[in-house]
Order: C-alpha cells, then structure tokens, then sequence
C-alpha cells in the first residue's frame, strides 16, 4: 500500500517578532497558527495518512498555557488527520519542559514521538524519532535508528530535528545528524527539521520547512512538503507545496535617479501579482539623490507601506548629492544655501571619518532645513 | 520721532515745574552753564519714554527730589505723523496717560504704557534704538556698544543691537534672501522646542548646546530605553536562571536515572549481598580454624608434655649413667690429686733447700765483694792521707813565706806614692832647670892656652867648655884682669822657674828622706826591692790559696776525717767472719779466692760483681720454682678438695636420680611406657595440624577479610548514598521545577523576547528622535553659521550711513566694526589703527559719528529716532569740533539731534536751534496730570 504524508517542521509557535510594531507582531503570530490549519487542509486534501512535524513545534518552552493549547486545538479541529510531534532544540522533551506540562492536553490525533523507540502507525509504518531532549546535545540523535530492526516490508519513516554534518550552521551547530542517515538507518525517508527553508539532502532524506516565513531570507521557507511513497524501499516523490500566507522579501535598489523608484515599483508589482497585502518588504537603498528626489523617495516609500504588510526602509546608505543652489528652494537665498552646504560638507565628512551616527544626523539636518525652507516659502507665498 | 517739548516737576532738582518748549525737531541745542539742570532733563526723557510709572525702587529715588515729592514729566513727541503727549508721574500718585494732541484719544496707565511702546515700536520697555541713540553726559566719550550697560558694562537685554538689524533688516534681506531664513530658523526652532531646551536658540559658534527638553519626546524615548534596559537586564538575569535550571534539571533527569535505574539499582543491592555471604562465610571459615588451631595447640602440648616425660626419663637413665662414670672419674682423680699432692710436698723440701744454699751463696759472695771493696778503700785513704800530708808541709811553708814577705814590706818605707812623688819632684826640677836654662844668662869661658883656672866667680875657677848660668848679680874675676860684674837683668821666668825648682827640690828632699834614702836612685833600688818582695808574696799567696783555699785546718780536718775513716772501716773481721761462714756452703764457694791471712780477693770487683749479681739471680729463680711449687701444691690442694666437693655431689644426684628412676630392673619397660604414650600423643597433634591446615585454605587472610569487609561497607554505602543522591536529586528536581514552573506561569520566558522588541523599537525611536533633534541643532548651527558668514554684508547699511560723516572728519577713513556692530578698528589712508589705541577726542568723535550713522539707518528704516547728546565732544580740538559740527548739521536734516552743552560759547556757533528752561504753569487743582498749553520758546 502507498504512502502518502505531509512533511513540515518548525512552526515555532509562539515567536515574537519582536523587531516588528505590535500589530504586526501579532498578524505574524496568528499567521504560524493558521498555517496549521493549511497544513490540515492539505493533509485531507492529499488523504496524507499523517503529518509529521520534525521538530520545533513551540518557539520556546516557557510559553503561557494559552500558546500551548492554540496549535493543538487547530490540530484537533482536523481530527482525520493523525499528527505527529517531534520534541525539538527549541522545545526539547526535557523535565520540566514545555512537554511535560501537555500530555494531559494532547488530542487523540495527536502523537508526540518524545521518545528514540519505534511508533507504529498502523500496521506498516514504523516511525523512528529523535526527539531531542534538551537544546544542547552534541551526539547525532539518528544513531540509534541504524540498530533498530522492525518487520520486514514496513515504511521506516525517520523523523529528526538537527543540523546535517557539515550543513547549514557550521561546525558548531547542534544536534548534528549524519547526512547518510537514511541509507544507513534503511529509511524509506528521513523528515528533519531545523532548516526553514525547504531543502532536499538527498532523495530520501528533506527538510521541510517552516510553514510560514519568518525572516528576510531567500531560503524556500513558506512550504510543506507532500511525500509520496509507492511501497517499502521506494524512492519517495516528495512535492513542495506552498503554505506560506505572507511573502518577505528583502531587496536593493542603488538610486541615483528617483525614476529608479518606478522600476522598483515594477519589481515588485512582478513579485506579488496578487497584491502587496501580504508582502513584508525590506528596501537597503542606496545611491545618490537630489534634495528634491530624496523628498520624491519618501513620498513614494509612504505610499509603498500604505500598500504592504510591512515596509522597512534602511536608506542610512542613500546620500543627498547634487548641486544645492539649483534646488529652486535657495534660489537668492544665499544664507539658506549656505547652511545647507554646511549641512552638506558635514555629510561628506562625516561619511570620511565614518562617523554614520553623524552623516546621518547632518543628512536629516538636511532634509529639515529643505523641508523648513519649503514650509515658509509656502506660508510667505500664502 | 521728534521731541517737541518736555516738562518737568518735583524731578531732580527741578522743585518748580519748568518747561523746554518749541523743539524744532531738527537740531535743538541746550546751552547752560553746569547745574542747569541738563542731565536731570536727560534722564526724565528716558524717564518718560521707557520706564513704566509704576516703577520706584533706586530709579525713583534718583528721579525724586531730596525733599521728596512725586516726579511728574510730560513730553510731547511727533511720530508716524501724529502729534502725542506723554504724561507720567512716579512715585505715589503714580499715573500715566497718553494723549493725542489735537482732541484724539487717551490712554491711561497700562494701556497708555502699552501704546506707548507701540508708537515707539518697543518691547518690553526697552530702549532699543534709543538706547544706541541717546547718550548720557560721560557716556558719549565711548563708541557705542550695543546691548551693554554703559553705566556697569555689563551686557544687558535692551534691544539696541535687536534694533539695528531690524532696521537693517532690509540690507539682510537684500544680502541673504530676505526674512526667509529668519523664517526657516524659526520655523527649525518651533520644531524643536518640543525635543530640546530653550537654549537651541542661542546661537553658539560651535552649534546650539541644547539637551533633550525634561518630559519632551526625546527625553521620554530616552528614558524608555534606559528602563527597559535595566528591565531588560532583569528579564535576562531571571530568564539565564531559569535556563540554568532548565539545563540543571536535564543534568538532574540523566543523573537520576543512571542512579534509579532499576537494573544498576539491582545490582548494587546484589553486590551488597554477595559480599555479605562471602564476609560471613569467611568468618565462619575463621571460626572454625581458630577453633581447630585451638585443638591442634591442645593436641600438640599434650604430645609435647608426653614426650617431655619419655625425654625426660631418658636423659634420667643417660644423667645417672654419666654420673656414675662421672664419679669414677672424679674417684681417679682424687686419687691422682692426693699422689700429686705428696709430690709436691717433696718437691718443695728441695725448693726451699735450693733457696736457702742460693741465700748462702749471695751472702758469701757479697761478702767477698764487701772485702774487696774494703781493701781498695782502705789504700785509697791511706794514699790520700799522705798527700794531704805532703800538701800540708808545704802549705805551712808558703805560709812562713808569706809572713817573712810581709816583714819585709812593713820594713820597706817606700810607698808606691812615695816613688811617684819623688819621681815627679825630680821632673819638676828638670822642667825648672831647663826653662832657668833657657831664660838664664850663661857664661861660657875658654882659656887661652895656659890660662885655664884664672877666671872665677867668687872663688870658684870656672872650667873651660862649661858653661854657667848667671842668675843673680855675678862678679866673675879674670885672674889678673879683673872682675866683670855680671848681672842677668830682670827675667821673672827665670825667678819662677827657680822657685819651682827649689819646691821641687824641697819635696824631693822630703821624699828621700821620708824613704829614708839618699837619692832618687836609692829609692828606686828600694822600690824595686819592695816590688819583687810583693810579687813573692803574691805568688806564694796565690800558690797557698790555691793547696789550701780554706786554710790550713781544712787539710788538718780532712786528715782527721780520714783517719775517723779507716777507723770506721775497721779492720775487717765482720768481713772475714761472713766469707768463713760460707765455708760450708760447698767447693765451689766464692770464698776460694780470698787470701785468709790479707783478706783479699785476687778477683777484681767487677768481676765479683757481676758473680753476685749471678747468685742473686739463681738465688731468685730458686725461689721461683720454689713459689710455683708452693703455688702447684695450693692449687692441687684446691683441686682435690673441689674434686672431693664434686665426688660427693655425684653420688648424691646418683642416689637422688636412681630415687626417681625406680629399680634398675623396671627400667626398660618404664622406658617403652613412656616412649609409645608420647608418640600417640604426637599422631594425634599431627591429625589436628593437618585438620588446621585444611581448614586455612578456606580462610582469608587479615588483609583479605578487612577488604572483604571493607567492599561490604563500599558497597552498602554505595547503596546509601544511591539513594541520598537520589533523593538529592528528587529534592533538587522538586525546586528547579519550581522555579521553572513560576518562571513559565508568570509568562517570563517570553518576557526577554517582548522585552527585547521593546528596546530595539524604543532604541530605533530614541534614534530617530535624536537623529531629529541633533539634525535640528546641525541645521540651525548652520543657519546660524551662515548668518554670522553674512555679517560683514548686513552691516553694509551702517558702513553706507557712516561714509558722509565719516569723510567730514577724515580723509580716506573707514571703520572696521565687529559681529556687534562695535567699531574695532579705523583704516585712515591705508594704515589700521586698533579703535582703542585711538585717543579720547578721535574715539568720542567717532563715537558720536557712528551713532549719527545709527541714526541714519534707523531713519532709511522708517524709524527716524531723536539724538539726545549731554555734554558731548568734550575733547574736541577746534579743527575738529568744526567738522563735527558739520557733520551734527548734515545728519540733522535727516533725523532731530537735541544737544545740550555748558560750553555755550563753543556751541552758538553750532547753529541749530536752541531752546531754553522756562518757567511751566500746570493747571491749579484737580488732577497732578493737566494738559498744558504750549509756552512761547525764546529761540
């Protein structure tokens, strides 16, 4: 009989975007919740026998009961579909830790695989977890998986959170997993966690994921992955399908004219043909402007975060460039020009002695002395 | 504005109310002598003009009269076309009013001051423009300095340096764009009076110094970062805890189950109780062989015991056996002792027989040795008796000798001193004679052949070839010739050598007679006879002393002595009865040599010496073996009763071991009884040993037992502190989780996180606040800057207005001014001169013409302001003062200049017009405040 299950991992629910302003901290939040109803969705709609979620489902171990239950109560709302849970770095089965305090709220649906011993799931497939049991463990959790025997002819799934030797975060990182675990262990798939970003090892052995994003990172994350296998022995097909429901992107835009704005613009318009509400944007600007232009960039970056779930502008590296007594705002007005030639000549210097804190003190001097020089042009010509 | 006239009461000095009227309101001069009054009216002009009427304190005390009274000043001015009159009384009735004349409206008090100072385009009372323009007497010798008291220096907020920009506000905008960048520079502070202090407007050259306004938003955003930071702090410190309980109790959960697992559990109580049967079984295993030594050491003593008596009894029957053949032996020997004994007794007989003939031998020949030594010593006296005796007869001889010599030398009368006496009288007189000799006067005659004799002196022939010495007056008669009278003249030499001579003489004469001879030769021959008798006698004295040094009794007693010698030797009969008394002691007795009838030996004493030293020595070795046998016989005597002691002791054992042993029948069998019991009882310690030695194998050692032991205890406190570890653990488990359990509840785990967010949103609003309000001073710094870039331009008004009078007193001169308007420098005909190195005329003269040019600005401004000058131009030479005075002149079409002076003379030729002190007639009762009507001025 074929088996078909959905593979993801680090939810991490509970994670404060602690960088973002309160509202949108809490959309993100609620956006990792509502990812587990897709994955359900997905699950019923792929008749997965199960999901398998490898590691990290709870950013922390710490977190107020209501956190905890949310994610099991989208679980058990999805009753047909069997979930299992595997303890993680961010959420090991440690005494005392967040685990311990749930096993008298886990649904029915729900297994957690806390324990390196086989999990049956029916009658032909065996799981074989490596839960980790504390955040810092410096032996290979899979090992055990090679000596495990199981019936013959059954689907040994392995199931782990951890870097791969060698992958992802350097030599220090923890809970290193032998990349040759699956031909070693036998599996028919190895389902790891850890990694956000979708990422095939090898033909039996992927991480998934996170469901939904939660960096500026060009990593693939925003998937679950759909594994298909025929029989025992099998190469899986293992299929990425989209969860995501917000989009980060980080982009770069070199200005030296504001009519780059419109190719920005267009870019990303291409990026989210179905709208920017859902897309978190950050824009490093840099380059070289007029006063007038940088006014042309703030107006157009305003209008740009009306529109997007987020915007973080870092224009630190966007310098204001140009011949000041062509601005038509010191036109005859030599003491003005002056003072924002002053303003100016800081700049530059400032940017010599690398002195940012400075540039940018001066450039926003600047800005307010264009901007104080518009006003009363405009309060005199009323 | 021009002053038109001004009136005071009860002001200064001013009792009664006096008037200056007629003002032409182009230039007005007040002349009069000192005390007039000038600078009591100059002050009641600042007075009116620009102290409120409610002001007292010292203003008012100087304003007010000694006497007292309350100050009432009243001007009329002309300003923005309008005719005014300002009246203002300090003090108690203080009031205020303003009036437009002509019948316009009043305003009274407060409103009066307020639109006062709107028709003086003041703020705040100010003087502003006024303050640069009206100049007190002493006041005018300094350049004017803006904004700083002239009476204190000190700087001061009175709007005069705020005046000349605004009046040159037109040049500024002409110069920097206009009003826009005073505009902008407010517009920047309005923005950040929110943010920073008020002093961001104080323009600094290094920039606004202003700080985050107290409450403001930079100082909220501020202050939030810095309490979420410490609240931050806490949150971590509290979360690091809790993560090191976390990372705690995963130690605590590994631990605890390697401690609780029940197998390892199981195995340490196992342990505990396989060592304890192993203990226990080699205690028993202890037990049993101490018990089994216990019967082994009982066996063996038993055996031993048994074979003790079998030995025992053995070495009976052996002990009895040696004693009896021990008493047989100490039987022969007692036997061998006693024939020994006898032995000896005889032996000893010889001995002492052998002793006694030795005796004898010594003796004899001692004898024989004393006879000879007799003999020899009884010669020897004799011999020396006889020449004592010899010496003696010649002893005596020399001692007659001697006597006769000393006869003879007592006969002797010559004396050694005798003989030199007469020896040295002798000289003398020949030493006399022969200095007489040289100092006499000789005659010396020679006969003419047969004439010999015919010359004499007295008598006397005198003898041819012999010459005689004159020495006294000589008549020598020539024989038929005559006489010659000789006289040897007067020679003392002669006199003293003659008396020495006769002294001479005269002890030679004594000396001969007292030796009792005839001459000096005779006296010699004496000596000589007296010298050989003394060397006679020495000799024999030396010859006697030498025989007999002690005299001759010496001699007398030695003879004596020896004679009681030989009397003592005797005749040597003891000697010849002892040589005879050995006659017996056999032929080869020493006495054979000696001759019976003399006595004497022919054996020469050493060789009867050495015989008897040989006798002695045969006589000691006789008694010698004499004494070893004496001392054989004790010791054998000892020895057979030592034996005797012994014999009796054996038979005693032999009686007392046969007592023991029983009849010598039974022996045997007693024997072979005691024998077989003692070799049962040795098989049966046998047995036991080998059971012991069985039994050792299972034994541990000591060692071995107390490790046994030990791993027991090990093992029991491994179980113990198993279990302690345990419940360590579970306790320590019990509060970690606690503490976690707290930690989690109270929602801290996320607290770090939200904490985190927090303080990087409020750092990045505290950022852009600061950004904001740091690019707000940068931008005002900068507008400042520039402006003060731009001052040289703005001052282009004054410097314009300064030329024409400038040019009135100097040729080719320009002023130098500095940010505040402060003349610092003049340049005249290329060369610069600091402004205070000037002298005080050239610095009071351009002070004067910089105010003119003041003047002149405020006026192009539309702020036409009236010059009051008290006293001014003091050192002014003529030459100058004439320029000056043109310069007065040509600003007054422009603007009123008032001037009062007590150098009247000078000034009348000022021109202008003057005005003088009339008397001022308020209205009689009512209010103090009156309206006045104009008085005629005497021009």
């Amino acid at each position: 009989m074929a088996l078909t299950f959905i593979h993801t991992a680090d939810w991490q629910i509970g994670k404060l975007f602690k960088r973002f302003p309160d509202e949108m901290s809490g959309r993100l939040q609620a956006a990792r919740l509502d990812a587990i109803d897709r994955l359900g969705a997905l699950a019923r709609s792929r008749k997965a026998r199960f999901v398998l979620v490898a590691g990290d489902v709870f950013d922390a171990e710490g977190l107020p009961l209501k956190v905890r239950l949310q994610p099991l109560k989208r679980m058990e709302a999805f009753g047909d579909v069997r979930w299992v849970l595997l303890p993680g770095n961010h959420d090991p089965a440690a005494a005392g830790g967040i685990w311990s305090k749930m096993s008298g709220h886990l649904p029915l649906n729900v297994s957690l695989a806390d324990r390196a011993e086989p999990l049956e799931i029916d009658d032909d497939v065996v799981i074989l977890p490596a839960p980790l049991r504390q955040r810092v463990s410096s032996h290979d959790p899979t090992a055990w998986m090679v000596a495990c025997e199981t019936a013959r002819d059954v689907y040994r799934i392995g199931l782990a959170h951890g870097s791969v030797t060698g992958f992802g975060h350097g030599d220090d990182a923890n809970a290193l997993i032998d990349p040759m675990r699956a031909k070693s262990a036998e599996l028919d798939y190895l389902a790891l966690g850890d990694w956000h970003g979708a990422m095939r090892i090898d033909a039996r052995t992927w991480y998934s994921g996170t469901p939904e994003p939660d960096r500026f990172s060009d990593n693939e994350s925003g998937n679950a992955l759909v594994v298909e296998i025929a029989a025992p022995k099998a190469e899986p097909k293992v299929e990425t399908v989209r969860t995501a429901f917000f989009t980060w992107v980080a982009m770069s835009e070199a200005l030296s004219d504001s009519a780059h704005l419109d190719g920005l613009r267009s870019r990303l318009d291409a990026a989210f043909p179905d709208g920017l509400t859902r897309a978190l944007v950050r824009l490093d600007l840099t380059g070289g402007l007029d006063l007038s232009q940088m006014s042309d960039v703030r107006a157009w970056s305003a209008a740009l975060d009306a529109e997007l779930a987020y915007l973080a502008v870092r224009d630190d590296g966007l310098r204001v460039r140009g011949d000041l007594s062509a601005h038509p705002a010191f036109l005859g007005q030599s003491e003005l020009l002056a003072a924002a030639q002053l303003l100016e000549g800081l700049v530059a210097s400032s940017d010599e002695a690398d002195d940012a804190g400075r540039s940018r003190q001066a450039q926003v001097g600047l800005q307010l002395l264009l901007d104080a020089v518009e006003t009363a042009i405009e309060e005199e010509a009323a | 504005m021009r002053l038109r006239a001004l009136r005071v009461a009860d002001v200064g000095g001013f009792v009664e109310p006096v008037a200056l009227e007629g003002f032409s309101g182009r230039l007005d001069l007040l002349l009069g002598p000192n005390e007039t009054g000038k600078s009591t009216l100059f002050r009641a002009l600042q007075a009116v003009f620009f102290q409120k009427h409610s002001a007292k304190g010292k203003f008012l005390t100087r304003l007010t009269p000694v006497r007292g009274g309350t100050p009432l000043i009243e001007a009329d001015f002309e300003i923005g076309g309008g005719n005014w009159r300002v009246t203002k009384q300090f003090g108690s009735g203080k009031t205020a009013m303003l009036q437009a004349v002509g019948g316009g409206a009043s305003w009274r008090n407060a409103d009066a001051e307020a639109k006062l100072q709107e028709l003086l385009e003041l703020s705040d009372a100010a003087p502003g423009r006024f303050g640069a323009l009206w100049v007190g007497q002493r006041h005018g010798l300094g350049v004017p300095v803006l904004d700083v008291d002239p009476d204190t220096s000190r700087a001061r907020s009175a709007g005069e340096q705020q005046a000349l920009l605004a009046a040159i506000e037109q040049e500024i905008d002409d110069t920097a764009g206009g009003t826009l960048a005073s505009t902008v520079r407010d517009l920047l502070l309005e923005m950040a009076k929110p943010l920073l202090t008020d002093s961001i407007a104080k323009p600094q050259p290094d920039g606004p110094k202003a700080k985050p306004r107290r409450d403001g938003p930079l100082d909220r955003a501020l202050r939030h970062c810095s309490d979420l930071e410490e609240a931050l702090e806490v949150a971590r410190t509290r979360a690091a805890e809790t993560a090191e309980s976390r990372l705690r109790l995963e130690a605590i959960e590994r631990e605890l189950s390697q401690v609780m697992a029940p197998d390892v559990a199981k195995k340490r109580v196992d342990r505990v109780g396989e060592l304890r049967r192993k203990f226990e079984a080699a205690q028993k295993a202890a037990d049993r062989l101490k018990l089994l030594t216990t019967e082994r050491d009982r066996a063996d003593a038993v055996a031993t015991r048994e074979e003790a008596a079998f030995q025992q009894y053995c070495e009976g029957l052996e002990t009895v056996h040696s004693l009896l053949k021990r008493r047989d032996a100490l039987r022969d020997k007692r036997d061998h002792l006693v024939a020994d004994i006898k032995t000896l007794e005889d032996q000893q007989v010889v001995f002492a027989h052998d002793v006694d003939h030795a005796e004898q031998t010594v003796v004899q020949a001692r004898a024989v040795y004393d006879a000879q030594v007799y003999s020899q010593r009884c010669a020897e006296i004799r011999k020396e008796q006889s020449r004592l005796r010899l010496e003696l007869d010649r002893a005596r001889r020399l001692e007659d000798d001697v006597h006769r010599f000393h006869a003879v030398l007592r006969s002797s009368r010559v004396t050694s001193e005798l003989r030199e006496t007469a020896r040295r009288a002798q000289r003398d007189i020949e030493l006399a004679e022969n200095r007489m000799d040289a100092a006499s006067t000789w005659l010396n005659v020679e006969y003419l052949p047969g004439k010999s004799g015919d010359i004499a002196i007295g008598d006397a022939p005198l003898s041819a070839g012999t010459p005689v010495r004159i020495t006294s007056p000589t008549d020598v008669v020539i024989a038929g010739v005559g006489r010659l009278m000789l006289s040897p003249g007067d020679n003392n030499d002669i006199g003293d050598a003659k008396a020495q001579c006769d002294a001479a003489q005269r002890l030679l004469s004594d000396a001969l007679q007292a030796a009792d001879v005839a001459d000096l030769d005779a006296l010699e021959a004496m000596f000589a006879a007296r010298a050989e008798a003394e060397r006679a006698l020495s000799d024999a004295v030396a010859t006697l002393n030498g025989i007999a040094p002690d005299g001759l009794r010496t001699f007398e007693a030695r003879l004596g002595e020896l004679e009681d010698m030989l009397t003592d030797l005797g005749d040597g009969s003891d000697i010849e009865a002892e040589i005879l008394a050995g006659d017996d002691i056999g032929s080869d007795g020493v006495a054979a040599d000696i001759d019976p009838g003399s006595m004497r030996t022919s054996v020469p004493l050493p060789v009867l010496e050495a015989r008897v030293r040989q006798f002695k020595l045969d006589r000691d070795a006789a008694r010698a073996r004499l004494s070893q046998a004496e001392q054989t016989f004790k010791t054998s005597a000892l020895a057979l009763e030592h034996c005797q002691d012994k014999l009796r002791d054996c038979e005693t054992k032999i009686l007392e071991f046969e007592g023991h042993l029983g009849p010598s029948d039974e022996r045997a069998n007693m024997s072979d009884a005691l024998r077989i019991a003692g070799e049962d009882a040795r098989l049966v310690a046998r047995e036991a040993q080998l059971a012991v030695v069985a039994a050792r194998d299972d034994v541990l050692d000591g060692a071995a037992l107390e490790a046994l032991q030990a791993q027991v205890k090990e093992a029991e406190q491994c179980v113990t502190e198993a279990a302690d570890r345990a419940q360590l653990l579970k306790d320590e488990r019990a509060e970690r989780l606690a503490l976690i359990m707290a930690f989690d509840e109270d929602g801290q785990s996320q607290r770090v996180d939200q904490l985190e967010g927090e303080l990087a949103r409020a750092r990045r609003e505290a950022t852009r606040l600061t950004n904001y309000a740091e690019g707000l001073k940068l931008a005002i710094g900068a507008l400042d800057r520039a402006r003060a870039q731009s001052h040289d331009r703005f001052a282009r008004p004054v410097y314009r207005a300064l030329a024409p009078f400038l040019e009135a007193l100097f040729d080719d001169a320009e002023v130098v001014f500095d940010k505040d308007f402060r003349p610092v420098e003049i340049c005249r005909n290329g060369a610069d001169d600091a402004f205070d190195l000037l002298s005080d005329g050239t610095q009071e003269q351009i002070g004067l013409l910089v105010r003119l040019a003041f003047g002149r600005v405020f006026a192009e401004a539309g702020q036409s302001t009236p010059i009051i000058l008290d006293d001014p131009l003091a050192y002014a030479d003529d030459e100058r003062l004439a320029k000056t005075f043109r310069a007065l002149e040509a600003a007054s079409a422009h603007q009123q200049i008032f001037l009062m002076s007590c150098r009247q003379s000078v000034f009348r030729k000022l021109g202008g017009h003057t005005v003088q002190l009339d008397r001022w007639y308020p209205d009689a009762g009512g209010a103090p405040i009156r309206s006045s009507t104009s008085q005629k001025l005497t021009a």
